[in-house]
């Protein structure tokens, strides 16, 4: 089955910020590292164009405020699609969770075993 | 204390408390009043929210002092003024310059000192403006109403229509419905009845009255001048006064009715705890017809209750217990008042209580023996009965005056009622060592410890005699009760032991011509005493743990099982079995082991010969085996062929009930295998309003069914499904496990289940919300994946770690004006239809959930940024700077306080939280204003943008599908052809548990 989307959970490792533009940033899971992209370009964008302005105003808003949210060190959980750039891997993110208990990221690996031992 | 509380506007009120400047003239009902530098003073009442507007002597309106607890003093006043009006007189309630009143002894009873404080000229107090009182307005949110029973009773009326109202919105899509999983019946099912419960910590009230029998249905009522209201005290004191005015704290309520009722009742506006209905004099009229008791105990040492005021001294005629002899009795059954309907007062008519008098005698010896009363230990009854044994020529044993030692005490510290155990010791010519069977039974004494509840009993020489009577052996005598002296009948519980104090024109003792199938009657004058007595082997002295002694506390959980909606079933105890001297009787008697067993033998011989008490239901399956050993029916009527009278044995059943049907006539007549005719029946019996019941009993893992059509009065306080309780004599019938309840049986109430709901908002509770709840679940719910459950064909639960991904549907509602907002002060959103999108990486799923669940999804007690918040509104209202008003629900119901009711559903994706296209419609004409617009959004997306949680649920079954389907056509939705699960707990993940859990998961496998 092919996968669109992932979450993924880890530590910043890396910060990237274009204004009104995007947030790119890597995160480190312990098993390797992973850019995501975080889009800040909403209210112009005309991949936005259609959709009602205040739903768009409102997802800017919010990518504003994960974008402050994503420091360097701290431990988010982002969520978002599969895409690649010039060929590697990065997640396109649609929401940030900062993690501030240190047992989430045990409690996420163990998850993930969790599911890869389910058979599909 | 006089003042005047003027209501400006509902929730607000003007406290004028001032003697000493009198309030302008202008102030008057109708005018419009302008207040400049008055103090908000938000007094937190917990029972009703208001807003005090306090005028003080820098304000306009000139008045100095102000306070949320003189409001509350006025609200206790009017509420005395109402309760007590008739019952005491008016100096009584408000006092007098010399002596205290009613009022001011409650008030000074809850309130501290340092509150009441004398009163200085207008200049001193404009000079000590903030140092008096003014200005440091200590929190007073732990008072509570003392409000008149009338008004309590409406409450409780719209509390549990709101209640039931609330459940059937919860659990409709489920198909929790009502009759779900009864069994049926032959007869006309008419609606179960609903029982609900409340604590009075949800409540947020006091109770005051006096506890009186009620002269029209005999029960026991918690009465003031407003109103009545049945109660339950299992511990009921025998020191009981009707005069006495009893505070009850701590209480447990039980509303129990039809649910039919609330549709010809409609949604109730419920005001009765509103400051405008203590202070306005009209009572309130009960609106519907439900079954409302209290329930809670005396003695209980942690309890809160207990007499309050009383009018004449009373001390229980304890003192006629210090010495003489006593008649010992055992009450073997009582009879239900024969009441023909509701206005024969009981004037006329008595009870009658069935009892047989023990060929034993009690002795108490006198304050001038040779011995001392003293605390007593285990193994001071041990020493002396040694000291028996080992003196067996001794005229005289004196005992020492012993100090309790730290280790065990039947004293209670704190509760004061629960003194000393009485030490006695007489001459004894026999010791213990040489009594065998033969020489007890015949005149012996036979020494014994004697402990009163109330304390004060100074005995020293006890003794139980044999044989002591005129009559050496057992006589079943009936007890008649005349109204005056109900109250004793009331305490009779069949089954215990009593002691009688004796006379000599006793009849009791001149009574001779009694025959052992009647027996012979006997008057219980009010001026008679019966003292309930118990038994105890002084192994129980030696076992006894103090902790046995009053903790009440673990009564209460007995059998915590955890329902479908999370909730716990606790019991409450209707009567005391438990073997716990002290508590359970007024008098416990301490005898030593093997003449405790003498006893018992003897006790039993002496019973069975004349009634068996209590029969299971096995030895009935062999009734004609041993039908020596019942009491035959005496109705029948053998002489008349065509009278199909019910002809049997009398056995006591004890059962839980699962259900009461009321059945019809004609159902009865189909019962043609006992043929029991209802017409023979109803005439001869059974007069008054009679209703015809089928009762569902559990009795040993098999249903009984008791037939009966008893007059409503025979029904005890409580009785319906979910109550344990003994039937004694009911009639066996001929068919398989078929009884029938005849006039004389008697039904005695155990217990009743009740549900212990988690009344406590969640949502409003950050703390609770964010906790750990659902730990009943963790343990006994297997955790698993979305995938799992899917392809799970059972509705079986499962737990499960996932997010919110996108809102499928919700409707939100303003919960309406009830019972809510006296638990919390918070505002309640109600929730009725939510579905979310959940994702736990293995699949996704539709989650549908009630209000409290959806509430803890949504995250609505989490706090919003500023700049979601409506500005206009922020700048606007500078008294809510408090952060509980940024909170989530807040916002929530603001906006659902313009419109009533909005409905948000997603025409978007399902499967991307920034790709869900939400469209809100509203209740009301008002325009939807973008900042609500955004604001809902706003809480949407946050709840889908935020961590994982835990969600116990189950897949949905067909029915529910199908009201999920009606409800869709409701809202005019489609639905997707997704999984959809029914969530039964929601809470937030614990990650270091959870990881542990999985870890232990993991390695299992």
């Amino acid at each position: 089955m092919p996968l669109s989307r992932a979450e993924a959970l880890g530590v910043v490792a890396s910060r990237e910020l274009k204004p009104d533009k995007f947030l790119k940033f890597i995160i480190d899971d312990g098993t390797g590292c992973i850019t995501c992209i975080l889009w800040l370009n909403q209210l112009h964008s005309p991949y936005f164009s259609r959709r009602n302005p205040s739903d768009v105003r409102l997802i800017a808003n919010m990518a504003t405020s994960f974008a402050s949210q994503i420091q360097l060190g701290v431990v988010v959980r982002v969520r978002g699609r599969i895409t690649a750039y010039r060929g590697p891997l990065q997640i396109t993110v649609s929401d940030v969770v900062v993690e501030r208990d240190p047992n989430v990221e045990i409690l996420h690996w163990l998850e993930c075993i969790k599911l890869a031992h389910f058979p599909d | 204390m006089q003042g005047m509380v003027l209501e400006l506007d509902q929730d607000v009120w003007l406290l004028l408390t001032d003697q000493l400047l009198a309030p302008p003239h202008s102030l008057r009902v109708g005018a419009i009043v302008s207040l400049r530098n008055v103090h908000f003073v938000n007094p937190k009442f917990y029972w009703t929210k208001v807003l005090v507007l306090g005028a003080c002597c820098k304000t306009s309106i000139i008045v100095e002092s102000f306070s949320p607890m003189e409001t509350g003093v006025l609200l206790v006043v009017s509420s005395f003024k109402k309760k007590f009006a008739g019952i005491l007189s008016e100096k009584e309630i408000l006092g007098s310059k010399h002596k205290e009143g009613l009022v001011q002894t409650y008030a000074s009873s809850c309130l501290r000192s340092s509150v009441f404080r004398s009163r200085h000229g207008v200049f001193t107090e404009y000079c000590k403006h903030d140092s008096c009182g003014c200005g440091s307005e200590p929190n007073y949110g732990h008072l509570k109403l003392v409000v008149p029973i009338s008004n309590f009773v409406s409450h409780c009326e719209a509390t549990w229509i709101k209640m039931l109202l609330d459940w059937e919105n919860d659990c409709d899509l489920m198909g929790n419905s009502i009759q779900y999983g009864l069994p049926s019946c032959e007869g006309r099912l008419c609606g179960q009845s609903i029982r609900r419960n409340l604590w009075s910590e949800d409540i947020g009230v006091v109770l005051l009255g006096n506890l009186k029998i009620s002269p029209s249905s005999g029960r026991l009522q918690l009465i003031d001048a407003t109103g009545s209201i049945d109660v339950i005290i299992p511990d009921l004191l025998s020191t009981w006064n009707s005069n006495s005015i009893y505070e009850v704290n701590d209480f447990t309520l039980v509303a129990e009715g039809k649910p039919e009722q609330v549709n010809h009742f409609g949604l109730l506006f419920n005001e009765s705890f509103a400051c405008r209905s203590v202070f306005k004099c009209v009572p309130l009229s009960r609106k519907i017809n439900l079954g409302i008791y209290i329930h809670f105990y005396l003695r209980e040492t942690k309890s809160r209750n207990h007499p309050f005021h009383s009018r004449m001294s009373w001390k229980g005629n304890f003192e006629e217990l210090e010495s003489g002899r006593f008649h010992l009795l055992r009450v073997t059954h009582k009879f239900p008042s024969l009441q023909k309907g509701e206005k024969d007062i009981a004037n006329k008519s008595s009870i009658f209580a069935e009892a047989i008098f023990l060929p034993w005698d009690l002795f108490l010896g006198g304050k001038g023996g040779d011995t001392h009363s003293t605390k007593a230990s285990a193994d001071q009854l041990k020493e002396s009965m040694e000291h028996y044994a080992n003196n067996k020529d001794q005229e005289h044993v004196s005992c020492k005056r012993r100090k309790i030692n730290g280790a065990f005490g039947l004293s209670n510290a704190g509760s004061g009622s629960h003194g000393c155990l009485n030490f006695c010791s007489s001459a004894y010519r026999k010791s213990f060592a040489e009594m065998n069977y033969s020489d007890l039974s015949s005149r012996l004494e036979i020494p014994c410890l004697v402990s009163s509840s109330s304390g004060n009993l100074h005995c020293t020489k006890s003794y139980v005699k044999v044989g002591a009577g005129d009559n050496p052996s057992a006589r079943k005598v009936l007890l008649e009760f005349k109204s005056e002296s109900f109250c004793k009948y009331q305490l009779l519980q069949i089954g215990g032991y009593y002691i009688i104090k004796h006379h000599e024109e006793d009849i009791l003792c001149t009574l001779k011509d009694f025959d052992d199938v009647s027996g012979s009657k006997a008057l219980i004058t009010s001026r008679m005493h019966l003292w309930s007595l118990s038994f105890y082997s002084d192994e129980v002295l030696q076992n006894t743990n103090p902790s046995c002694i009053l903790s009440f506390s673990d009564l209460f959980i007995c059998n915590k099982e955890v329902l479908y909606e999370g909730a716990t079933q606790i019991e409450l105890p209707f009567r005391f079995t438990r073997d716990c001297p002290e508590i359970s009787s007024d008098i416990s008697l301490y005898l030593s082991a093997d003449v405790m067993s003498f006893f018992k033998v003897n006790l039993k011989v002496s019973e069975d010969s004349l009634v068996k008490p209590s029969v299971t239901f096995e030895e009935s399956a062999h009734i004609s085996q041993c039908s020596g050993t019942m009491i035959t029916a005496s109705v029948q009527c053998s002489g008349i062929s065509d009278c199909l009278l019910p002809e049997g044995n009398l056995i006591s059943l004890h059962g839980y009930v699962v259900a009461v049907h009321n059945s019809d006539c004609s159902s009865f007549t189909t019962h043609s295998s006992h043929e029991i005719s209802n017409d023979v029946l109803q005439p001869k019996f059974f007069h008054g309003v009679t209703s015809s019941v089928c009762v569902h009993v559990l009795v040993d893992h098999r249903i009984v069914k008791i037939f009966g059509a008893l007059s409503n009065h025979a029904y005890p306080v409580g009785f319906g499904p979910d109550v344990n309780a003994t039937f004694h004599r009911v009639l066996v019938l001929g068919g398989q496990n078929e009884l029938l309840l005849t006039p004389a049986s008697f039904i005695v109430i155990n217990y009743v289940k009740v549900v212990n709901y988690h009344l406590s908002d969640k949502c409003c509770n950050p703390s609770a919300a964010s906790g750990l709840h659902g730990a009943g679940f963790r343990d006994t719910v297997p955790s698993g994946l979305i995938s799992e459950i899917i392809q799970c064909l059972e509705c079986k639960p499962m737990q499960f770690h996932c997010r919110v991904v996108a809102v499928y549907i919700l409707v939100l509602e303003k919960k309406s004006f009830s019972h809510s907002r006296i638990h919390s002060r918070s505002p309640v959103v109600n929730i009725p239809l939510a579905g979310f999108v959940l994702d736990d990486g293995s699949s996704s799923c539709c989650c549908w959930a009630n209000s409290e669940r959806a509430a803890t999804l949504l995250r609505l007690h989490e706090e919003i940024p500023h700049k979601y918040l409506d500005r206009s509104y922020w700048s606007s209202n500078k008294i809510e700077t408090n952060r509980a008003c940024n909170t989530a629900v807040h916002q929530v119901d603001k906006i659902l306080k313009k419109h009533g009711r909005v409905i948000v559903k997603n025409h978007g994706s399902m499967f991307d939280s920034s790709c869900q296209d939400l469209t809100f419609s509203v209740g009301s004409d008002n325009v939807f204003s973008s900042s609500d617009e955004d604001l809902l959004k706003f809480i949407i997306l946050n709840a889908c943008s935020s961590t994982f949680c835990t969600v116990v649920g189950s897949l949905m079954d067909s029915d529910a599908i199908g009201r999920l389907e009606k409800r869709f056509r409701e809202v005019e939705m489609i639905m997707y052809p997704v999984q959809n699960i029914w969530a039964r707990e929601v809470y937030y993940t614990n990650p270091l548990t959870e990881a542990r859990n999985i870890i232990q998961e993991l390695s299992d496998r």
